[in-house]
């Protein structure tokens, strides 16, 4: 369903990645590698917030930097690093938003709407937590609200951008067990973009390794990719050395 | 439902009720309220200067009141929620400050035919809004951080205030005292023949801030997830900016540069509504603004005996406890965490 096409990512005409091709057809892809490596230019790309520097990004047929806003939206949703401060919303408005897409003018929500809304918040869990504001929840509840939100965007990719990194140890295994439990009784496919490599890798089909030195992205099955190597020659350095063994997760 | 949302437009709806028929009342002559009604009606059996009073000072001034709160309310809710910043407004980020310099330009300067406030100033007070909102924009894609943002803005307002301080030096004296009085804000510059024109542009400028409740709402979590929500961020943008800015020109061109107004209005209805959603926000930030600008119209009108009192004299009083309030118990307002 999403395909990546000769994509070259990068800043006014320079590339930082060499052209990347690949298709994804579900599951979970995490990404991974180095902090300056290029995996946020590569995510604001596929999701057509930032231009290619060439190529396309194809999802169901349609080139994302080719169709109007409203329709990408509906395409793929994302949920991004940051602590979200929201007004005073509660979580329930918050997880309405993402029905904004499909709204009117005035963003209205119909029935269809907020039975959505409902089912989002129930399969991440936080539906008794619907009127609640959400400057009142803890930092983790706070990230499953947003993700609550992409869920009600119902959109068949989710784009997460370092979901995780302020959040704690306890928090971080919850949210990945929540991704698995959204591919596989929702079946989303979800780009996962983390720092979190032993927990993430615990979850994911598909692997995406961006080696800073030969500024390429390695692809592929999670087992064949670890297989490959190129996780030790992007992690390891003289005083650390990455071990696949020490994975053990699951 | 949650009961404080429709009680709060019920609330802000009575104030107005209350307030109006106090404007047309209070005043430097005493006119009973039988004989105010007469006018209204155009019963002619009451004092004929009593009727020119009401319809001629007392209703323009009041319609002016409720309009211009209204206008400037919604001027700060918008900026509000666009710049992600409860501390922005119209005085605060230098849109009063450019509205001013354009209508200086019109009556120090003597472009687009002088002193009289009509068509130039608004044009003048339009243009000078529309440019101070575009630099701030241009500004807000280098300058990320909100509380940088607002002193970029009060910077612009400085440059501004200095632009007008040399005009005002090498003015004409009459110029220099038509200005100054314009200054001061006062909401008995709108005459019956251009009330229609003024209520016009204010209320159509409030109802096309209603189609931004939707992207208001998901600008809420922030420019990314709104970009994500299908929202075309430079569309909306400048959109929401011309609105605003528009708002702000159409009081700032008749009334003056009115602070306060457009800061704290917005944060009355937050607390009052418990909620950020525009759908509620808005409207009960228009009752809001209007029910605070009958209400200063009202206390300017007060000492009667002595005058007018500049409305710049009354809103500071209405305004800065709210802001200082919202100030000191940030920690405890959920729309600041």
């Amino acid at each position: 369903m999403l395909e990546l096409r000769n994509l070259t990512v990068g800043y006014d005409g320079h590339a930082i990645l060499s052209p990347v091709d690949l298709t994804l057809s579900g599951g979970i892809a995490v990404l991974i590698g180095a902090n300056g490596c290029g995996k946020s230019t590569l995510l604001r790309t596929i999701a057509a917030t930032q231009l290619p520097v060439e190529g396309h990004v194809i999802i169901d047929g349609c080139d994302m930097h080719a169709t109007p806003l409203r329709r990408t939206a509906r395409m793929m949703s994302m949920v991004f690093t940051d602590r979200t401060i929201a007004g005073d919303l509660t979580v329930g408005e918050v997880a309405a938003l993402g029905r904004t897409p499909y709204t009117n003018v005035f963003g209205r929500l119909g029935a269809d709407d907020r039975a959505i809304v409902s089912d989002a918040l129930r399969a991440v869990g936080i539906d008794g937590m619907s009127n609640r504001k959400l400057a009142t929840l803890s930092d983790g509840e706070r990230q499953k609200a947003m993700i609550a939100r992409a869920l009600a965007q119902s959109t068949p990719l989710i784009i997460m951008d370092e979901p995780t990194s302020f959040l704690d140890a306890a928090s971080r295994i919850d949210t990945m067990h929540l991704l698995r439990s959204l591919r596989d009784d929702h079946g989303k496919t979800i780009i996962l973009s983390t720092h979190d490599i032993a927990p993430a890798l615990a979850v994911a089909d598909t692997l995406w390794v961006v080696d800073r030195t030969t500024r390429t992205l390695v692809h592929g099955s999670r087992d064949t990719v670890l297989a490959s190597g190129v996780m030790d020659r992007v992690f390891s350095s003289p005083s650390v050395r990455f071990s696949p063994s020490a994975l053990d997760y699951r | 439902m949650n009961i404080r949302r429709p009680a709060t437009l019920l609330v802000a709806s009575a104030l107005i009720i209350a307030l109006f028929p106090a404007c047309l009342l209070a005043g430097s002559v005493d006119i009973p309220a039988a004989d105010v009604w007469r006018a209204l009606t155009g019963d002619a059996t009451g004092r004929p200067v009593w009727g020119v009073i009401v319809r001629d000072i007392r209703v323009p001034m009041a319609v002016c009141a409720a309009l211009s709160g209204m206008a400037l309310a919604i001027s700060g809710l918008l900026m509000q929620t666009l710049f992600h910043n409860p501390l922005a407004g119209p005085s605060i980020m230098g849109i009063s400050s450019g509205s001013s310099l354009g209508v200086a330009l019109v009556v120090l300067a003597g472009i687009g035919g002088g002193a009289a406030i009509g068509a130039a100033t608004l044009v003048g007070a339009l243009a000078g809004a529309l440019a101070i909102m575009t630099l701030l924009l241009a500004m807000s894609v280098r300058v990320r951080s909100a509380a940088m943002l607002l002193i970029v803005g009060v910077l612009i307002g400085y440059l501004s205030s200095s632009a007008i301080s040399l005009l005002n030096f090498f003015a004409p004296q009459q110029s220099v005292h038509a200005f100054v009085l314009w200054g001061l804000g006062n909401f008995t510059s709108v005459t019956p023949a251009q009330l229609p024109l003024f209520a016009a542009l204010s209320l159509l400028f409030s109802a096309l801030s209603a189609f931004y409740i939707k992207a208001l709402d998901a600008l809420l979590l922030g420019e990314r997830y709104a970009a994500n929500s299908g929202v075309s961020l430079p569309r909306v943008r400048r959109g929401i900016m011309f609105v605003s800015g528009a708002l702000t020109a159409i009081v700032t061109a008749w009334c003056g540069p009115i602070a306060f107004i457009g800061l704290a209005v917005p944060h009355i209805a937050r607390l009052a509504l418990g909620t950020s959603r525009h759908a509620w926000l808005l409207p009960a930030t228009a009752l809001a603004g209007a029910a605070t600008g009958l209400l200063t119209a009202l206390l300017s009108v007060l000492p009667s005996a002595w005058g007018i009192l500049p409305v710049n004299a009354i809103t500071p009083l209405l305004g800065v406890p709210v802001i200082l309030y919202i100030i000191l118990n940030g920690r405890k307002i959920a729309y600041f965490n």
